[in-house]
């Protein structure tokens, strides 16, 4: 069946379209990174973990997407997880989702940033840069205090 | 009339009886008993072992008589879990005091743990941490003494290790205690470690 429109349709369609795209844009995601951290190791120990929180203070959905730092040869989204009694780890495949308000943590025994072959020991007292990369915001550069193994 | 009632009543009965019957036989199977290891089980866990210590020497654990330990296995290059339970029972240990229990570590990866590696990662913790390793057969016979399984993952040079998460309490005379899970609180945790730390 052929349905015509008329003007009328077409004209309200059309001011709807026009008000959809002249809207306001949705505030964004808006990443805020606290206590950024990472336990001290020692030479020739090749892999460490860092941890942070992070909270979306936007009001649209946030997610993270990766890390990168200029201090390990490698760093990406990892997750530790007990499975019958056993530790794991493995690839956060796919990022994370942050909701509007939420708060996550990056913390030991949980989600981390994974850190491989680190060229020199992490030293207590030291920081190092390390990028959060975001899908729909501008990417985060924090700085990671390197922690005593045994302070926290 | 009286055949009728009779007939009836027996109803009745067979009716009872077969709720009776579904009653029984539909109870919920019973709750699997918690934590506390039978008493078989606990003594299975543990006995005597040599490995190697951070300056290479064979460590026997007849060292460790008369002292109650908290044993975990694991390996250095682990970036989370290791330090992680390893900064715990730093900080319980803390809090019960210098002398309440030893810590050892013991490497199950043993191809890049060797006693020099073993010892400067104890070091990093900045407390008395005994760090052990040893021969793969050394290796295989304490993990099979205290029920640990690992597994490499990966075959990189930077591989990774699943390994059992748990901390074994062992009392003064080497006795096996209790566990320690890592999703255990803090609170649970010493007031286990109180139990040995005597
Ligand atoms: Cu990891």
């Amino acid at each position: 069946m052929i349905h015509r429109l008329s003007l009328r349709q077409v004209l309200t369609l059309g001011s709807a379209l026009l008000l959809a795209a002249c809207a306001p844009q949705k505030p964004a995601a808006e990443p805020v990174v606290e206590d950024a951290w990472a336990r001290s190791t020692v030479e020739g120990q090749k892999m460490a973990a860092a941890y942070f929180t992070l909270r979306n203070e936007g009001e649209t959905e946030l997610k993270l997407t990766g890390v990168s730092t200029n201090r390990a040869g490698s760093a990406s989204l990892h997750r530790s997880a007990v499975d019958n009694g056993v530790a794991t780890m493995r690839p956060l495949e796919g990022g994370l989702l942050i909701e509007p308000g939420e708060t996550i943590a990056f913390e030991p025994g949980g989600d981390h940033v994974m850190l491989e072959m680190l060229e020199k020991p992490l030293v207590e007292g030291e920081t190092f840069p390390m990028t959060l990369e975001f899908a729909a915001a501008a990417p985060i550069t924090l700085e990671v205090k390197i922690v005593g193994a045994g302070e926290r | 009339m009286r055949r009728l009632r009779l007939a009836l009543w027996a109803l009745v009965g067979l009716v009872a009886a077969g709720m009776a019957a579904f009653i029984v036989t539909s109870k919920p199977p019973a709750p699997r008993m918690e934590t506390r290891p039978a008493d078989d089980y606990a003594s299975t866990i543990g006995g005597p072992f040599t490995l190697v210590d951070s300056a290479g020497e064979p460590f026997s654990s007849t060292r460790l008589a008369g002292r109650p330990y908290a044993i975990f296995f694991g390996f250095t290059h682990c970036p989370d879990v290791c330090p992680t339970t390893l900064a715990r029972l730093v900080g319980m240990r803390e809090e019960l005091g210098a002398d309440s229990f030893d810590i050892v570590f013991v490497s199950v990866d043993p191809a890049r743990d060797g006693p020099e590696e073993i010892g400067k990662y104890g070091k990093l913790f900045e407390t008395p941490i005994i760090g052990l390793t040893g021969s793969q057969v050394q290796i295989d016979k304490v993990k099979k003494q205290f029920g640990v399984f690992s597994e490499k993952v990966g075959t990189a040079e930077n591989y990774n290790v699943d390994h059992t998460a748990s901390v074994f309490l062992m009392d003064v005379n080497g006795q096996f205690v209790a566990t320690i899970a890592p999703e255990e609180s803090r609170e649970t945790a010493l007031a286990k470690l109180r139990r040995i730390a005597g």
